[in-house]
């Protein structure tokens, strides 16, 4: 057996289906069609009465959900693009992430956002936005790196009483392969080291997971034992400072920017990261260290040659 | 009505006085025919109900108790909000009752999701939602992407639009070009009907008429009813901006005196009645303030205030 990150995350929504009576999807074109990546395929079929297809109304389509969890269901949303979800943005950060705060009602919901950029996909089509939610107090934010994490995250999401916002990474959709999904081994909120070294810790996510591993590889050459730890969860204090990070003591968070607009939320995606970090294993990555003061130590970090990236 | 003016004139002088509301009071003066003639059709623990701000009345009738009013707008910790969101945006979502939030026209795809998920699961029976917003509410992206929601999933939902001529301060030909607002219930496919606001015994009719068609699979309806918002938009604004002619128009007639009237001629009710309910209503309110004014505040040292309702996600808990 082979399958795909892809595949994962529709197997992942058909086990949802399966074992939850509560579960139904509901997102544009994700019925029939089976959704613009088909990450829903075969799933209106299979269960019937229980994909729907949505109207273009993001706001709507989050609105329902909410409304939907208050009686008890677990609706998962399928974002056709993670850039459309801004049209959805004030019932994601203001009904939805509230709600449980205001009211002291749970609110289950899965926002699922195809993420990240692809080659000619514009700057509509390729957004990250998993740092911009990130900022709210009340969303969790999953950013799953393999097809693994896609499969058994997708399924912690739909479990978690609190809304999720759940960023897969396009990227890996159809390249990224594994031959069994294994058993759940990791509680949500965990990071593992996806590869361990001991010169310098780079903390990361999703796609570039992978690309920090080629990364490493190249430094090896030289060298250079580079850990690669795979953050998994954020939330109002963004990706979490995992204790397995700090081994090397010296820490480097890195993600991958999006197009104009992504650019933004790459700096204060890193701001709400680090402030999970004890300063003193923090570090700024590139784009931090070109426009930002660090919230943690007062320096600017212009100009901070990568040897003294571990500051106090 | 007569319960919901009489504590909103007690709010609103609370209010004046200072000192005691948290935040503040929005009341629906004139407005009470049109809210309370809806929610006299809906049914507590059945029905879904999710009022906005100028519904004090159809919270009264729908059963909402009268503490809840005072203990949010005193901000204890008794009350549905436990003191973290004001006043107007109460609710108890597990009751059929969601809490509004500020940004307009967002609670319809709410209350949508509910019926949704009872159609679901098998249990939406002969059940309705209602909810309500002012015309400048439907001037929103969520009002008409709600609204369409609705009409395309044929859901058992009325919409009560207020049509008090003014959002905050303005006027309706700043807010939309259509000459009727009924035009939008014709534009999403969906029932529409037309109320004298200030006139209860049309709303009762009207909203009576909406509710049944809802209840027997007819689809959403929307029911606009004209009338005049006699306060400001808050207790803070003297609303300068409403012009004499309009207040002295049929639409500026207050609704309470003239339901009174109309059930004296109908032979329903008497002088005596009315007199009774006042002083009743006025021991009731004055007992609920007193209670509420001696309840606690919120602490947020004691209390838990997460965000996440999962413990071991909320930070400072996660620590190895």
């Amino acid at each position: 057996m082979s399958m795909t990150y892809l595949e994962a995350i529709r197997e992942a929504q058909y086990e949802a289906l399966r074992t939850n009576p509560g579960v139904f999807l509901y997102g544009q074109d994700i019925a029939a069609f089976g959704g613009a990546f088909k990450a829903t395929k075969n799933l209106s079929k299979e269960f019937p009465g229980r994909v729907f297809d949505a109207p273009i109304s993001e706001d709507a389509m989050v609105g329902l959900a909410v409304g939907a969890a208050i009686e008890g269901a677990r609706p998962i949303i399928e974002m056709q693009f993670a850039d459309f979800s801004t049209c959805g943005f004030n019932q994601i950060v203001n009904q939805a992430a509230t709600l449980f705060w205001r009211t002291n009602t749970t609110c289950p919901i899965t926002i699922r956002l195809p993420s990240g950029g692809t080659a000619g996909s514009g700057p509509f089509h390729s957004q990250s936005m998993e740092s911009l939610y990130a900022h709210y107090p009340g969303l969790v934010i999953l950013t799953p790196a393999s097809v693994e994490d896609a499969y058994w995250m997708l399924l912690d999401a739909v479990a978690l009483d609190d809304p999720v916002i759940f960023c897969e990474h396009k990227f890996l959709y159809y390249h990224l392969k594994a031959d069994q999904l294994g058993e759940r081994t990791l509680p949500i909120g965990k990071a593992r080291i996806v590869r361990p070294g001991r010169h310098a810790t780079v903390v990361t996510y999703s796609a570039m997971v992978h690309e920090s591993v080629r990364a490493a590889e190249e430094l090896q050459k030289d060298g250079y034992q580079i850990e690669v730890g795979r953050s998994a969860v954020g939330e109002a204090d963004g990706h979490r400072y995992d204790p397995c990070f700090g081994r090397t003591n010296r820490s480097h968070f890195m993600r991958r920017r999006g197009f104009p607009l992504g650019w933004r939320n790459c700096r204060s995606g890193g701001s709400r990261f680090r402030r999970g970090f004890p300063s003193s294993r923090c570090a700024a990555d590139a784009s931090e260290r070109q426009r930002h003061t660090d919230p943690v130590s007062p320096q600017s970090l212009e100009g901070a040659p990568s040897d003294q990236f571990q500051h106090r | 009505m007569l319960q919901a003016r009489l504590l909103e004139e007690k709010l609103a002088s609370l209010y004046r006085a200072g000192g005691r509301i948290v935040g503040g009071v929005y009341i629906g003066k004139g407005q009470e025919a049109f809210s309370s003639g809806l929610a006299v059709h809906l049914e507590k623990g059945k029905d879904v109900y999710a009022p906005l701000i100028r519904d004090q009345a159809g919270r009264l009738v729908f059963g909402e108790p009268l503490l809840d009013s005072f203990r949010t707008y005193l901000g204890v910790i008794t009350g549905p909000m436990r003191g973290r969101d004001g006043n107007v945006h109460r609710g108890r979502p597990k009751e059929g009752m969601p809490a509004m939030i500020s940004h307009l026209g967002s609670l319809l795809s709410v209350v949508n999701g509910m019926l949704f998920a009872r159609r679901l699961q098998g249990r939406l029976g002969n059940s309705v939602g209602a909810t309500s917003l002012g015309e400048g509410g439907t001037s929103t992206g969520a009002f008409h992407e709600a609204l369409n929601q609705a009409a395309v999933e044929k859901l058992p939902v009325v919409i009560a639009v207020a049509n008090n001529q003014f959002a905050y301060s303005t006027p309706n030909e700043r807010q939309f070009a259509c000459g009727d607002l009924l035009d939008r219930a014709r534009g999403y496919g969906i029932g529409g009907h037309a109320v004298d606001g200030t006139d209860l015994v049309a709303c009762v009719q009207v909203f009576g008429e909406a509710v049944k068609r809802a209840r027997e699979g007819q689809g959403p309806q929307l029911v606009i009813g004209s009338l005049l918002r006699l306060s400001g938009h808050g207790e803070h604004d003297d609303s300068s901006y409403i012009p004499d002619t309009l207040r002295g128009s049929s639409l500026g007639q207050d609704c309470l005196p003239m339901a009174e009237r109309s059930l004296k001629d109908m032979g329903l009710i008497s002088d005596a009645d009315v007199r009774e309910w006042k002083e009743g209503y006025l021991v009731d309110i004055d007992a609920a303030l007193s209670q509420a004014s001696k309840e606690p505040t919120p602490d947020p040292f004691r209390e838990s205030w997460r965000a996440l309702s999962t413990t071991e996600l909320v930070e400072g808990q996660f620590e190895a």
